[in-house]
């Protein structure tokens, strides 16, 4: 393993890097891989042979306590493959009085022809908690939609066991999509550090980072009561709401599938006809979703395919986003040329099993 | 604050300086007048005020009733940019909460008109303050509207209310405000709530260094929302005309109103978000509906 993991000094704490280089012929190797307490980054050595790259983002604990500031940032060069993947779900601690909120941000670049796959576990606030996550994407390629990327962003009601039942005290996740041009492109990732300082939390209208494509934002505020519902009432039973986002040529047999999938849906309506409009029957999959409480939706915007799920049963919409990115037929089998173990590699879906 | 401060250059100051100090307060005054009367004849049409629109509603002398002209036009609801076709996702979620036969569909319309009120607060209100504060920004929010509006369904409607909204102002609106539309209109804005500010701002009758105008420009906003809405719910058969006119008319509905108006004023544009993710599902799944009414 030629890759430099080290813990060093200079990187302030719960800083990251992980630079993803392809080696001629097409050997991936890990450029980089910096990180600093309380933030971990392993990655199983690859072989010489793999499709991808897979990086586990840890914490320490396997949790994140109020005060933590997470600052992680991913380049991936041009023919690499990086896949980004948790131990776990990330379980996000109450903050105290004297503490400030636990933050996480992510800065993704894929440069052209590059994809990166995000899928960790969900996110687990408990009570009283107050987080922030802000993950940034830069495609240097929006032109022939070769930076291609999957990222899901999934949030539970925090300690079921527990009673908890979104007492959150806030959550807020951003999750946003630029398109930065070749100029931009620095192939030196230890330049993007110092720039990020300067660019500051500044990047809603566009300014130095390119234009801004999409932004995904939740914000749910367990303070607020003014119109006389808790955040519980608000979130209508539902126990997990997910996210899909998903763009790039790398990735367009996985949207297409996903896109029919979304056409064939039943239709909803008070009366339950026993076949649809179509004459057909409901496929066990169509059933399962059903059964369970699973709620889904897509939408084609600016370029993206996204994807939301919920329902009220964590394993239920697990199973069902696992089935939509392994791209099963009807009776809930994985497509043997799924998009994603074809570019990706087998081992992708840990997160979802 | 204020009157502690005329007060205070009235002890220290020449009286040239107290008289405008005064006649700033007049000013104060009297723009305060003028939103509150826009506000009784939105909340109380019938209610007749003593200050009556002047029949030449225009005249430069009348300012404030000049701002009352122009919310009576952009509340009607015969303004033609076809809200009576958008349910903003009631529609759907009344499809995915079934009631039992027995019970009144009532207290499940005022929880969704809680949660659409809330949801519109934090994702729509920040641009309409942006683009009425800074029209000359209404291009880039616009074109962060539309990267932020992630739900198909949503931004159809958004885009097609938007889209009317100009066309009205420009078709028929713009000349009787060329004498005080001070902004040179150079951009039409795609989405609702950004063309609401941006045109709300470019008529020139409402001083933006009025912090009342702001509000206005959101309330009516916010207020025109619930009445589709509740026009909605009287075509979907949840309600009757007058239990929807009941909850128009009612304290906690204007609560409601004034918090959202509160909360949205209060967000910047970069930090607008989804506040009730359950929406979003309800919206985008609106399309999927065996049966529908309306667009959204």
């Amino acid at each position: 393993m030629n890759a430099r993991a080290t813990a060093t000094t200079s990187i302030p704490a719960g800083g990251g890097l992980i630079h993803v280089r392809v080696l001629p012929p097409a050997q991936l190797t890990l450029h980089r891989l910096n990180y600093a307490y309380p933030l971990k980054l392993i990655s199983p050595g690859p072989t010489q042979w793999a499709k991808s790259l897979t990086v586990f983002v840890l914490s320490y604990g396997g949790g994140l306590v109020a005060g933590d500031q997470m600052n992680l940032r991913a380049v991936v060069e041009t023919g690499g493959r990086l896949c980004l993947q948790t131990q776990g779900s990330t379980k996000i601690f109450k903050r105290t009085a004297t503490s400030k909120a636990t933050a996480q941000r992510l800065t993704v670049r894929i440069h052209p022809g590059a994809s990166l796959l995000l899928l960790p576990d969900p996110i687990q606030p408990f009570a009283d908690s107050d987080y922030l996550q802000h993950q940034i994407f830069e495609l240097a390629d929006t032109t022939d939609d070769t930076s291609s990327l999957v990222m899901l962003d999934w949030v539970t009601e925090g300690r079921t066991a527990r009673d908890e039942n979104w007492t959150l005290k806030r959550f807020e996740s951003r999750n946003e999509f630029f398109a930065v041009t070749d100029t931009d492109c620095d192939d030196n990732a230890d330049n993007h550090q110092e720039n990020k300082a300067k660019e500051g939390e500044e990047g809603g209208m566009g300014g130095s980072r390119g234009r801004l494509l999409l932004r995904d934002a939740m914000v749910l505020d367990g303070s607020d009561t003014t119109a006389g519902d808790m955040l519980r009432e608000r979130q209508d039973a539902q126990t997990i709401f997910a996210t899909l986002v998903i763009r790039g040529t790398a990735f367009a047999q996985l949207a297409a599938y996903i896109k029919a999938r979304y056409l064939n849906e039943p239709r909803i309506g008070q009366k339950r006809w026993d076949t649809d409009d179509d004459s057909r029957h409901y496929t066990r999959v169509e059933i399962d979703a059903r059964r369970n409480g699973v709620l889904w939706t897509t939408s084609s915007v600016r370029g993206f395919l996204l994807v939301k799920v919920s329902g009220v049963d964590v394993e239920s919409v697990k199973r069902f986003v696992r089935g939509l990115l392994s791209e099963v037929d009807g009776d809930g089998i994985p497509a043997d040329d799924g998009c994603i173990t074809e570019t990706f590699g087998e081992g992708m879906f840990r997160c979802l099993e | 604050m204020k009157v502690s401060n005329v007060h205070l250059s009235l002890a220290g100051a020449p009286d040239e300086a107290a008289a405008a100090a005064v006649q700033a307060e007049i000013q104060i005054l009297e723009a305060q007048l003028a939103a509150a009367n826009a506000k009784l004849h939105i909340l109380a049409p019938t209610q007749q005020h003593p200050k009556l629109p002047s029949p030449s509603p225009l005249a430069p002398s009348a300012p404030s009733t000049q701002n009352l002209h122009l919310w009576l036009l952009l509340a009607d609801s015969a303004l033609p940019i076809g809200s009576f076709a958008f349910s903003s996702a009631l529609e759907s979620y009344i499809l995915h909460h079934p009631l039992p036969p027995s019970t009144p569909p009532r207290a499940s319309l005022t929880r969704f008109l809680r949660l659409s009120l809330l949801s519109v607060s934090t994702t729509t209100v920040p641009f309409i303050a942006a683009a009425f504060r800074s029209p000359q920004l209404a291009p880039q929010l616009d074109d962060t509207f539309d990267a932020t509006t992630t739900c198909e369904v949503a931004r159809r409607a958004s885009l097609s209310q938007g889209r009317a909204l100009c066309s009205v102002w420009e078709k028929s609106f713009a000349r009787s405000f060329a004498a005080t539309s001070f902004h040179p209109r150079t951009y039409n804005p795609d989405h609702f709530g950004v063309a609401w500010g941006y045109i709300t701002r470019l008529t020139g009758v409402l001083p933006p260094e009025d912090p009342h105008s702001l509000h206005q420009v959101l309330f009516v906003f916010l207020f025109n929302h619930v009445k589709a809405l509740l026009s909605a719910a009287v075509r979907l058969s949840l309600v009757g005309p007058y239990i929807a006119q009941q909850i128009l008319a009612a304290e906690e509905t204007c609560e409601l109103v004034l918090a959202a108006v509160e909360r949205g004023s209060g967000i910047p544009v970069e930090s607008a978000g989804q506040s009730v993710p359950a929406m979003d599902l309800w919206q985008g799944r609106h399309e999927k509906l065996y049966t529908r009414i309306f667009n959204s």
